[in-house]
Order: C-alpha cells, then sequence, then structure tokens
C-alpha cells in the first residue's frame, strides 16, 4: 500500500487489520520472490511449452508456500503441507477414497504406489499415462483425482494394454497369444482396483467381446475410450 | 513481438513493480499455502502474454484482472470440497488467526467485511487494501464506474454500521481522511 489516507475510521481498522501486512514484512520474503521471478523467466515461451510451464508455476509457487506456511506457522516444517494427500475423503460409489493434488510434488510417488500391483503388457507401464493426471484445463486450474480414480485409471489403461495385444495376437492369428490376453482382460476387471473405481462393467462386454472373438468392440474401446501412451506401444 | 532480451527485460520490470503487491491481493483472500501458487500462476500467465500486456499503470491494472481471474478458478475448484471440510477449515482458519497475537479488533473487523456482499466486499477491499480509484475498479473487474461507486457507498455504509453494531469504531480509531471518490 501506498499509505493513502483512509476515508472512514471502519476502513482505518480494516487496514490495520490487513491480514497480509506481517507476512509481507518478513525480511526472507525477498528472496523467495526473486526465486520465483528467476525461475518463470529461465523458461522460454515457445507455445508447445506452456503446459510445462504452467507445471512449472506450480513448482516454482512451492518455494513460496513454504515460506508463507513457515510465517504463519511460526516456522514449523511445511514440506508434508503441499502434499498430494489433501486429507479429503468421498465419493459416490468410493466414500472413503482420498482426493489427491496432482500438482503436488509428491503426487508421483503416491499414484506409483497406489498402482503398483496393477499388471501391464510387456513394453507398456503406468509411466506411460501420469500424463492423465498432469494436464491442465484451458483454464489453468487442473483436477483433482481420488485415488480410486487415479487407480481405475490406470488399471483402465493396463486393460487397454491387453486390448492391444489381444487384437495384435488377432491380426496374426494367434490363438494362444489371444487366450493370454483374454485371461489378463478378466483378472484387469476383477482387479481391485477397476471394482473400486466402478469400472469393472465397462470392461465386461469387452472380455465377452475377447472371449467370442469379437473384434470390434475392441477396436472401438482403443479408438475412442483408450488413453495413448505416452511413448508408443508395440505388442 | 519484441526480442527475447527485451521481453525478459520487461517481465522482470512488472514482476518487480508488482510482485509484492499480487501477493498481498493473494494474502487477503486466499489461505497463505494457496497464495503462493496462485502468485506463481498469475505472473507465468504474465510471462506467457508478456506481448500483450499493456504498458504504464494499465499494466498493474492488467495484472489484477489475471490475479481476480486466478483467485476466482482457485475458489471454484475449492467451493466442490468445502462443504465437506468446511467445519475443518473454518476451524483452522481461526486458529490461526487465534495464533497470530493482535486478534481482538481485527477478527472482528475481518468478520464484519466477510458480512457484505461478494461484490461489495471485493469493491472495498480493492479500495481500502489495493488502493485501486473507483475508475481503476471498474476497469479490473469489468464493472460499470457507477456501479463501482454506488457498491463502494453502500459497503462503507454498512461496514461501518456492522462495526458500530460490534462497538468497534470507537473515537480512537485511526483517523480517516477524505479521499476522492
Amino acid at each position: 500500500m501506498t499509505g493513502l489516507r483512509p476515508h472512514t475510521a471502519a476502513e482505518a481498522h480494516l487496514r490495520a487489520a490487513d491480514p497480509a501486512a506481517p507476512m509481507l514484512a518478513d525480511p526472507r520474503l525477498e528472496s523467495a520472490l526473486d526465486a520465483l521471478g528467476a525461475r518463470i523467466t529461465a523458461h522460454p515461451l515457445p507455445t508447445r511449452e506452456r503446459r510445462s510451464l504452467r507445471r512449472l508455476g506450480v513448482r516454482t509457487g512451492a518455494v513460496l508456500t513454504a515460506l508463507t506456511l513457515g510465517l504463519v506457522g511460526g516456522g514449523v516444517a511445511v514440506a508434508g503441507q503441499f502434499s498430494a494427500h489433501t486429507g479429503i475423503f468421498g465419493w459416490d460409489g468410493a466414500p472413503h477414497s482420498e482426493w489427491l493434488r496432482p500438482d503436488a510434488p509428491d503426487f508421483l510417488p503416491v499414484a506409483r504406489s497406489l498402482t503398483a500391483s496393477i499388471p501391464f503388457a510387456p513394453g507398456d507401464s503406468a509411466e506411460n499415462y501420469w500424463w492423465i493426471f498432469l494436464q491442465r484445463n484451458d483454464d489453468g486450474s487442473i483436477t483433482q483425482f481420488t485415488d480410486a480414480g487415479v487407480k481405475g485409471n490406470i488399471a483402465g489403461a493396463a486393460s487397454c494394454s491387453w486390448q492391444r495385444v489381444w487384437l495384435s495376437a488377432h491380426d496374426r492369428g494367434d490363438k494362444p497369444g489371444m487366450r493370454t490376453a483374454s485371461q489378463r482382460l478378466h483378472q484387469a476387471a476383477k482387479s481391485r482396483a477397476m471394482h473400486d473405481s466402478n469400472g469393472a462393467g465397462y470392461t465386461k462386454h469387452l472380455i465377452d467381446a475377447a472371449d467370442s472373438g469379437d473384434i470390434g468392440p475392441l477396436q472401438t474401446s482403443l479408438r475412442m475410450a483408450c488413453p495413448h501412451p505416452k511413448v508408443p506401444v508395440t505388442p | 513481438m519484441s526480442r527475447p532480451d527485451e521481453r525478459t527485460a520487461r517481465f522482470e520490470h512488472l514482476y518487480t513493480l508488482h510482485r509484492r503487491d499480487l501477493l498481498a491481493y493473494f494474502l487477503r483472500r486466499a489461505a497463505p499455502a494457496d497464495a503462493a501458487d496462485l502468485l506463481s500462476e498469475c505472473f507465468v500467465v504474465a510471462w506467457r502474454r508478456i506481448d500483450v500486456i499493456p504498458g504504464g499503470l494499465n499494466g498493474r491494472l492488467w495484472l489484477f484482472g489475471v490475479a481476480r481471474n486466478v483467485l476466482s478458478n482457485h475458489q471454484r475448484a475449492e467451493q466442490s470440497s468445502r462443504h465437506l471440510a468446511g467445519e475443518l477449515q473454518l476451524a483452522l482458519s481461526t486458529a490461526a488467526e487465534t495464533a497470530a497475537s493482535d486478534v481482538s479488533v481485527a477478527v472482528v473487523v475481518r468478520e464484519a467485511l466477510e458480512a457484505l456482499g461478494d461484490a461489495d466486499r471485493e469493491v472495498m477491499m480493492l479500495t481500502v487494501y489495493e488502493e485501486l480509484t473507483p475508475t481503476e475498479i471498474a476497469e479490473v473487474t469489468g464493472r460499470s464506474r457507477a456501479s463501482v461507486r454506488v457498491r463502494l457507498h453502500r459497503a462503507r455504509r454498512k461496514l461501518t454500521r456492522e462495526l458500530d453494531d460490534l462497538r468497534v469504531v470507537r473515537t480512537d480509531a485511526p483517523t480517516p481522511a477524505t479521499l476522492p471518490a
């Protein structure tokens, strides 16, 4: 504030109660702000990099986050405060599922831990699908996912990896390969991850199609419903 | 489009000039933990759009406009979870305010501010904290100047009445002066 005098006594009180004032007075703030500015301008600006720059916005913010939390909390350690774990639970069909922040620094370790037991076809892995959670909306916001949602999306991607294997085996006329892929689709549908995210119903009709040798639903699924792997996969 | 080093210099100038004001803006309207992210997001937008930011004082207003949008997106996202954790958040924020020593008047004043309607509160805060004139507020918020003046008048009256009721506005209050309205 530049020091203009308030118009009324109420405004004077309002100004005196400015919640930002004590935090802005901290001498550590300037260097944290300098660091943030330097990190923003360190990134070039071609359009293709917009997305990563948006992610940069969150990461660089963590420096200041730590500082502002420290100021409020009297210097209490804050590393755990900006976490993927929000502590907020509940969603239709998954009342005990926790909402997770994909823009938190620890999101990927948390997501890897949640999905470690979900089997992908050879050559594919959950690492190919983190972009689902990390992408920004047009307005710059990021969508939160429940842990059931993270597991369900990755289980869905794993199911897609086996659908690719099945279709590839079908194209080669490889009956044992089709059987193996079909078994994996059965296992994926029965998995806890798929069940928790209510995705089992979706995969059942694909399994039925695979069991009966019907190529159409699997082709449609891969074309319309499956997420694209970050690195192309050839079964 | 200007050269990269010119763009960097321009951004650094804007950033140095306005970063504290923008951080204060977010600290007054969001949790401290979120204010840093919001500031970062706001200036990332500014960096991306450095070529279209108007010069002079209008650059400051442009930044406040971006800050307002960034904050609005953040608040929309928060609303979806507020009904679940609202009670806990309220308890925590009250505890945080109580932890900051000189609370008595500050908490009451903040409550009086909260009692204003959203639009009136926004106009009041932009006037008192960011020290924007009604014309500048109209620019930032997209409202007409007449509407801003009406809201400001109403907000001042209501805030005084609220604080009167709470017996905060006393004769020993900081001395007011007349600002151009």
